[in-house]
C-alpha cells in the first residue's frame, strides 16, 4: 500500500482491531464453538443421515380438543432452535418431572395469556378454538425416515415416544396409546392408527 | 477510468504490486466511502431498532432462566433481572433511535453502545447454549460510531482514509461471516454434508411448504444445491477480493442467496443480510437523499 508514506494511528488501529476480532471468530469456527460476543457461525453445520428424531407436541384444550401432533417451536416466544435447547435441557438432560411441569406450566400459561405472531425465526404460537383454552400437553420424540415420512404431516413418522404428560385436569385420560399418529415401518409400509 | 471513477493506471508490474494496489482500493480509496458509511449506519441503526423490539419478553426469559436452573443449569455469577433487561430495552431504542437519525452526541453514542452491549449480554446469559448471532450489530455500532458516519464531505484525507477503513471492515466483517459458515460445514461434517442429506433434512424440519416439498426430490438436486451453498460460502471472500470492482454483484448474489434460503428454509438472517445492499450495492448517491428525509424525520419529531 505504498499510495501514502503514513497512515493515521487511527487507520492502522482499525485495521488491527479488524484483522483481529475476524481472527478470533475464525478460530471459534475452527474450534465449533462459541464464545459471546464472537460467532462462528456454524449453522447446520452436522449431518442428518436418512432417518432422525424430533420433537412434537400435543396440545388438549379444555374443551377436550386434540391440537397437533405439530413442532414444538411455537411453545415460546424464542427462536425455534433455542426452542429446542430449552427442550433438550429441561425434558432430556433432567429427569425431575416437577422442573418439567414448571415448564408446560409456563408455556401454557403464556399460550393462553401472551399469544405471539410469528417473527423471523418465532414460530407464532399455538392458538385455541375461540371459546378454549389449552389445558395439558404431551411431549413426544418421533423418529422419521426422510425418504418415507411425508414432511407436511406432523404426525408421519416411523414411531413417537412419549417423553412427558402435563395433565392437571386429566384431559387426555390414562390411554396408553394416541390415536393421532400415522406410522410407517422400516419397509415403508403405513399403519393409519386412527 | 474504473468502474469506481480510479484513474485507471498501467499493468501491475509484479504479483505484490497488484496486491498492494487491491489492498489500497479496498482499506484506503474506496470511492464515496463516507456516503457508503452513512448508509450503513441507517441500516444498523434500523436493524438494531427492529432487532431490539422484537427480542423476548423479559417475562419469559425470567420464567425460564428460573426452570432451567432448576433443571441443572448452573447458576451464573450475576443476578437475572427482568426490569434491567426491560430497561435495557427501551435505553437502547431510545439511543438508536436518536443515533440513527444523526444525532453524534458522545452520550448518545456511548449509550447506544453500551445499553445495546449489555441487553446482548443478558440475553445470552439465560441459557449457556445461547450465543448471539446477532453481535454483528455491536460491531457495526462501535464501528460507525468512533469513525464519521454522518456523511458530509471529508475535510482532510485523514477522514477518507479512516472512512475507507471502517467500510472494509465491515465488507471483511461480512465476507468472513460466509466463510466461517463454509469452513464449519467442511471441518464438523466434511464433504459429506453435501451428499443432499442434511438439506433434506432441515428442509423436511424446518421449511416452508415449497422447501418441504423440494426435499422429497431426486437427492441429486438436493446434492447439487448443498455444494452449490457450500462454493457460495467459501467462494465470496475470495471472489470480493478478486473481483473488487464488480462486488455489487457479489451483494446481489448474497441478495438472491438469503432469499433462496427464505423461501425454502423459513430463515432469512435479515439482521446480516439486509447489509449486503449498503455495502456493496446501492449507489453512494443515495446517501443524500436518505439523510434529507432522515433531517426532514428529525425536524418533524423535534416539533412534535
Amino acid at each position: 500500500m505504498g499510495e501514502r508514506a503514513r497512515k493515521s494511528t487511527g487507520w492502522w488501529l482499525l485495521v488491527t482491531a479488524t484483522a483481529a476480532y475476524l481472527g478470533i471468530q475464525l478460530s471459534q469456527t475452527i474450534r465449533n464453538r462459541n464464545a459471546w460476543p464472537f460467532c462462528s457461525y456454524n449453522m447446520f453445520n452436522y449431518y442428518i443421515p436418512d432417518r432422525a428424531t424430533q420433537l412434537r407436541v400435543v396440545l388438549m384444550t379444555d374443551k377436550g380438543r386434540v391440537i397437533g401432533p405439530a413442532d414444538p417451536w411455537p411453545l415460546l416466544p424464542l427462536e425455534f432452535f433455542r426452542v429446542i435447547s430449552f427442550i433438550i435441557r429441561v425434558f432430556i438432560s433432567s429427569p425431575d418431572k416437577v422442573v418439567r411441569d414448571r415448564f408446560c406450566e409456563a408455556a401454557i400459561k403464556g399460550l393462553n395469556e401472551r399469544p405471539w405472531r410469528d417473527w423471523d425465526e418465532v414460530r407464532a404460537s399455538f392458538t385455541a378454538p375461540p371459546g378454549e383454552r389449552f389445558a395439558g400437553m404431551e411431549l413426544y420424540m418421533v423418529e422419521v425416515d426422510f425418504r418415507m415420512c411425508d414432511p407436511g404431516d406432523r404426525a408421519h413418522v416411523l414411531k413417537a415416544d412419549l417423553i412427558h404428560r402435563y395433565d392437571p385436569g386429566g384431559w387426555f385420560g390414562d390411554a396408553p396409546e394416541r390415536s393421532f399418529w400415522r406410522t410407517v415401518d422400516g419397509a415403508g409400509e403405513e399403519r393409519d392408527e386412527s | 477510468m474504473n468502474r469506481d471513477g480510479h484513474p485507471r493506471g498501467g499493468p501491475a508490474r509484479t504479483a505484490l504490486g497488484a496486491v498492494s494496489r487491491r489492498l489500497a482500493d479496498i482499506w484506503l480509496n474506496q470511492p464515496g466511502a463516507r456516503a457508503r458509511l452513512a448508509l450503513t449506519r441507517y441500516t444498523t441503526g434500523a436493524a438494531i431498532m427492529r432487532h431490539v423490539a422484537h427480542m423476548p419478553p423479559g417475562k419469559v426469559l425470567q420464567e425460564q432462566l428460573a426452570i432451567l436452573e432448576a433443571a441443572g443449569q448452573p447458576r451464573g455469577s450475576r443476578r437475572w433481572e427482568r426490569t434491567t433487561y426491560e430497561a435495557l430495552r427501551v435505553l437502547t431504542l431510545a439511543s438508536a433511535a436518536a443515533w440513527t437519525l444523526g444525532n453524534d452526541h458522545p452520550a448518545v453514542r456511548v449509550t447506544a453502545n453500551l445499553s445495546f452491549l449489555a441487553l446482548q449480554r443478558r440475553l445470552v446469559a439465560v441459557h449457556k447454549d445461547l450465543y448471539s448471532y446477532t453481535s454483528h450489530l455491536n460491531v457495526f455500532l462501535l464501528l460507525l460510531s468512533i469513525v464519521d458516519s454522518r456523511g458530509t464531505a471529508a475535510t482532510s484525507s485523514r477522514q477518507e482514509e479512516l472512512a475507507s477503513a471502517a467500510l472494509a471492515a465491515m465488507q471483511l466483517y461480512y465476507a468472513t461471516m460466509y466463510l466461517q459458515s463454509g469452513l464449519s460445514k467442511v471441518l464438523v461434517t466434511g464433504p459429506k454434508w453435501m451428499d443432499g442429506r442434511t438439506l433434506r433434512g432441515a428442509m423436511a424440519e424446518l421449511g416452508t411448504p415449497f422447501g418441504k416439498s423440494l426435499s422429497r426430490r431426486d437427492l441429486r438436486l438436493l446434492a447439487a444445491a448443498s455444494a452449490a451453498s457450500v462454493a457460495f460460502e467459501l467462494g465470496f471472500l475470495p471472489a470480493m477480493l478478486l473481483g473488487w470492482p464488480y462486488r455489487h454483484l457479489l451483494g446481489l448474489s448474497s441478495v438472491a442467496f438469503h432469499g433462496s434460503v427464505k423461501a425454502t428454509m423459513n430463515i432469512s438472517f435479515w439482521h446480516l443480510s439486509c447489509f449486503a445492499i449498503p455495502l456493496f450495492v446501492l449507489s453512494p448517491d443515495i446517501e443524500r437523499r436518505v439523510r434529507q428525509t432522515a433531517r426532514l424525520v428529525r425536524r418533524h419529531l423535534t416539533h412534535c
